[in-house]
């Protein structure tokens, strides 16, 4: 919290510095918390990638919280749209189905609307349409291929464990939010190309730890072969982590998501493994900003619609690194090698977290 | 304190009875039906607080299926909890299999032992597919009985309350009810009751109603317009009878087992010869002196009668007048029971019958004199009959003298003054032979041939008639020539029948039996105007019997006899004579039947 206060204060600085100059103006609705009440840090780290890449970017972020309340996202949007002097950007969520409305209400703003992290689902494309269609201001949609992520969580357990068989207990988020959807997409997709996968059962929490312990301990119950278990974010696994422990089972637990307490718990040989990669969204946003900002589409790069592989596993020999990376020397997060417009290079935007492992290496 | 009670029960008046009867009954019925409708009322509670844990638990078994199956304990709690404030709800316990208990929510009761109503459902996760339903846990309802309790203690109170009110209002209204409908009625005819025992028979009830009071008052109303007529009735009739007593002539009294009179009328005090009837009974009962007509030795003779028959009926006294002149009295009397049951005055009847018994004594020596002049009588008419029987035998005897005679005279005739005719006859015949044909005298003799023969069929006749000849022959023959004769002269056609052999009678029979068909035989030609007559004699082993038949006018045979008719006496005569059976029957129009049976047997005694 005292980090996303010192990051709000260096945006700040950033304005007065820079009052002068047309900066671009980016409000990022973020259906997380702002302060850390048991869902984790992942909205609060977004903000912060967000807020290191505005200052990289010389862009003024102003982040609104909705504290998990889709209702009053819903407001904070429509107080957004009312504004006399209305953002250039806004960044919403499609969290818990919400960026529908959120899109009518902002379709007569002049702000250009960006949805990150939860894509539009089929369904309500069919109302509201595709980017720069019926509502033109909807310049783009930027996700994680969470599918993809998924996909590598399941197929990093299954290597850990032997690929012997295994049975496998999944905890995801809410159903109404596409990601928690995708993520287990991704898992069910792997099991089903392994011969000795099996799942015994899938059920949906609401992100949160104790949930997850919760269902996790009452799924061990239920399932005695089980011996690997998955959680759609960090928090949950941490939760189910504790459930198995509790339990004296020997389950290998993976995560979704590289909070500060799971990446110690893998380095500590808690957690197997996990997705990391998910709270940068808010920060390659931006970099797609800026580089639309500045004449740089990126829809000419991928289209406007954005399902970028940036997911990669933590697992034990790279967590101490990537958490040193992330939570220590946040100032030293560059996005600027991931733009196009500051750098001349074609194709597909690649926001892979190798180049800034090396960036950050670099610049240690 | 049993005596005191039924003593005081018993002097409860019929309005208090009623409403005590009343409330105890209602008491039991209400009793009763409340405690029927509090348990009634409990069982249906528990029954539905059953039913309602029941529905509960199979509710949560469905509704829990997807919360336990992804182990959403959120909507497993909110499910708990949205029944939980529910006052009848204990707990609601949620188990995982193989887990224990996910969720738990718990009501504000405390449970004690035995009030609660627990049903557990399993919770089966039905695997879509051909998978078999898989028990992924419990659901564990308890509902306190505490609240179904406390209901049913309120509806207890309630029906109770009710039930007491209920029965307030029905006493009250009962009370005001009965005392309009029991009590006022029954104080009016207590009243109109007391009025005619006071003698006020021209009281009244009024008559309010048509139920049993009403009737009853009309009955009353009825009764006591009875009452009047018969009192009416009863004062008539006692001024009727008591006028028949005091003008009777026959004394009546009354006479208890001391002999004292107790009632007289004044025809008894006039009989026994005193100025009024009550001189007789109080000089019988304060004098002491035995003035009384009835002496005590009587006394107890009459009481001892009368205990023995029951009666005393047309007992003659001689009693003694007041101034000692005796009669004759004749006394009818029956007892008079006393109400212990004893028998008590003597009830009589004095009739005075001197004066019958006088004229009775004058009829008895009347009746001896006349016995006198019968048994005089009688001898007289014993001497008539033997006189009557005298005259009988001497015409019998005179009857058959002249039969006789009749008989010696036709057989002089016959036998004499024939043969001197047949002679005459001869000769005169013999001297017409002699004289010239054709001459006068020839003539004359031939009229004189004629009156020979002339006289010769008179004679015949006269014989004929003074006994035919054919009787000689038998009675067949002279009834056969009697028919044929009669066929002769009449011109009438007489049928002559013998069916049996002839009989064989004497000469006096046989005469007698001809004489009276000959005399049948004459009426029937003087008088029946008969257009064919017959003639039946009939020899039986019964008897012999005659009948003369006729289809001629007939008579009145009563009248006949009535009057003179001497053919029919004659005829009777004969019949008695020979001991013989006369009937005759005939009615006008009718013809004439006239039949003799000859009961007894005659031997005729041989000819010699």
């Amino acid at each position: 919290m005292l980090r996303a206060g010192a990051y709000a204060g260096l945006v700040n600085m950033i304005h007065s510095t820079h009052a002068f100059e047309r900066r671009p103006h980016v409000v990022f609705l973020n259906p997380g918390e702002s302060a850390e009440r048991g869902t984790g840090q992942h909205w609060q780290l977004v903000s912060s990638f967000m807020g290191m890449a505005a200052m990289t970017f010389n862009m003024q972020l102003e982040v609104l919280y909705a504290e998990r309340d889709h209702l009053l996202m819903q407001r904070q949007a429509e107080e957004v749209a009312r504004r006399s002097f209305p953002p250039d950007y806004v960044i919403i969520v499609n969290e818990k189905m919400a960026a529908q409305q959120m899109l009518k209400v902002l379709a007569h703003s002049p702000s250009k609307i960006l949805v990150i992290h939860n894509d539009l689902t089929s369904e309500q494309r069919q109302y509201v349409g595709n980017e720069r269609e019926k509502i033109s201001n909807w310049i783009g949609t930027l996700t994680a291929n969470a599918e993809l992520g998924g996909f590598r969580l399941m197929k990093f357990l299954y290597q850990r464990f032997g690929r012997r068989e295994v049975n496998v207990i999944g905890i995801t988020g809410d159903p109404n939010t596409p990601v928690s959807l995708e993520r287990a997409a991704g898992v069910a997709t792997f099991l089903n190309q392994t011969a000795n996968g099996r799942i015994c059962q899938l059920v949906f929490s609401d992100w949160s730890r104790a949930d997850s312990h919760q269902k996790a301990r009452v799924l061990l119950a239920r399932y005695p072969e089980a011996n690997v278990m998955w959680a759609a974010n960090d928090t949950m696994a941490l939760g189910a982590l504790d459930a198995v422990k509790l339990n004296n089972a020997h389950v290998l637990v993976g995560g979704m998501g590289a909070l500060k307490e799971a990446l110690e718990s893998v380095i500590h040989g808690g957690l197997a493994g996990i997705v990391a990669g998910d709270y940068f969204v808010g920060a390659w946003a931006m970099v797609l900003l800026y580089d639309y900002h500045w004449g740089k589409d990126f829809a000419k790069h991928g289209g406007p619609r954005l399902k970028l592989d940036y997911l990669g596993i933590i697992e034990r020999t790279n967590a101490r690194r990537f958490a040193d990376v992330v939570f220590r020397r946040i100032e030293a997060f560059d996005v600027r090698p991931y733009s196009k417009h500051l750098n001349q290079r074609e194709g597909s935007y690649d926001f892979n977290l190798k180049h800034l492992l090396k960036t950050t290496t670099r610049s240690l | 304190m049993r005596v005191r009670a039924k003593f005081s029960l018993r002097s409860l008046n019929l309005h208090t009875k009623l409403m005590l009867s009343l409330v105890v009954l209602v008491a039991a019925v209400a009793g009763t039906s409340a405690s029927m409708l509090v348990e009634h009322e409990r069982n249906s509670r528990l029954l539905a607080l059953g039913d309602r844990a029941t529905r509960i638990a199979d509710l949560f078994s469905q509704s829990l299926v997807l919360p336990l199956w992804n182990v959403d304990l959120r909507a497993i709690e909110n499910q708990l909890a949205a029944l939980a404030p529910n006052p009848e709800v204990a707990e609601f316990t949620v188990t995982a299999a193989g887990y224990g208990t996910v969720a738990t929510v718990k009501g504000s009761r405390h449970l004690n032992d035995g009030e609660s109503v627990v049903r557990v459902r399993a919770i089966e996760y039905d695997p879509p597919g051909n998978a078999p339903k898989e028990k992924i846990g419990e659901i564990r309802v308890v509902l306190t009985k505490a609240v179904a309790q406390e209901a049913i203690n309120r509806a207890r109170q309630a029906i109770f309350a009710i039930m007491a009110a209920l029965l307030a209002v029905l006493y009250a209204a009962s009370f005001l009810l009965l005392k309009r409908m029991v009590r006022s009625p029954v104080n009016r005819l207590e009243k109109m009751v007391d009025k005619i025992a006071g003698g006020d028979l021209d009281a009244r009830c009024e008559v309010k109603s048509d139920d049993e009071l009403g009737r009853l008052a009309a009955r009353i109303n009825y009764m006591a317009d009875q009452l009047r007529t018969s009192t009416l009735l009863l004062q008539e009739s006692e001024r009727k009878y008591r006028s028949i007593v005091e003008n009777a002539v026959e004394g009546i009294f009354l006479l208890d087992q001391a002999g004292n009179l107790a009632e007289a009328n004044p025809a008894m005090a006039q009989l026994l010869g005193y100025d009024n009837a009550c001189d007789l009974t109080v000089s019988a009962e304060s004098d002491g002196r035995p003035k009384s007509p009835f002496s005590l030795s009587l006394t107890a003779t009459l009481f001892k009668t009368l205990n023995a028959d029951g009666e005393i009926r047309g007992l003659e006294l001689q009693l003694s007048r007041l101034d000692g002149t005796p009669i004759w009295v004749q006394l009818n009397a029956r007892g008079l029971m006393g109400s212990e049951g004893s028998l008590r005055y003597l009830e009589g009847l004095l009739t005075d019958v001197t004066a019958r018994k006088h004229a009775l004594e004058d009829l008895q020596l009347q009746r001896d004199r006349l016995e006198l002049e019968v048994s005089e009588r009688k001898w007289t008419e014993l001497e008539l009959l033997a006189s009557r029987e005298r005259l009988q035998q001497l015409h019998a005897h005179q009857e058959a003298i002249r039969e006789e005679e009749r008989k010696c005279i036709a057989m002089e005739i016959h036998d004499e003054l024939g043969q001197l005719l047949t002679a005459l006859k001869m000769d005169l015949s013999l001297l017409s032979m002699q004289l010239p044909t054709g001459s006068a005298v020839i003539q004359k003799a031939e009229e004189m041939r004629e009156l020979i023969e002339q006289t010769i069929r008179i004679v015949r006749n006269v014989v004929s008639h003074l006994r035919p000849t054919a009787l000689n022959y038998g009675l067949a023959s002279a009834l056969e020539w009697l028919a044929a004769d009669f066929s002769r002269h009449t011109k009438i056609p007489c049928r002559f029948q013998s069916t049996h052999p002839e009989p064989n009678l004497p000469d006096p029979p046989a005469t007698a039996i001809f004489r009276i068909v000959q005399e049948s035989l004459t009426n029937v030609a003087r008088h029946a105007k008969a257009s064919q007559v017959d003639v039946t004699l009939a020899n039986t082993d019964a008897g012999i019997e005659v009948i003369i038949r006729d289809n001629g006018q007939g008579f009145n045979v009563v009248s006949a006899r009535a009057g003179y008719s001497y053919g029919l006496h004659g005829m009777a005569e004969r019949a008695r004579l020979i001991r013989a059976q006369l009937e005759v029957h005939s009615k006008p129009d009718r013809g004439t039947l006239i039949r003799l049976r000859l009961l007894e047997t005659f031997e005729k005694p041989q000819s010699h």
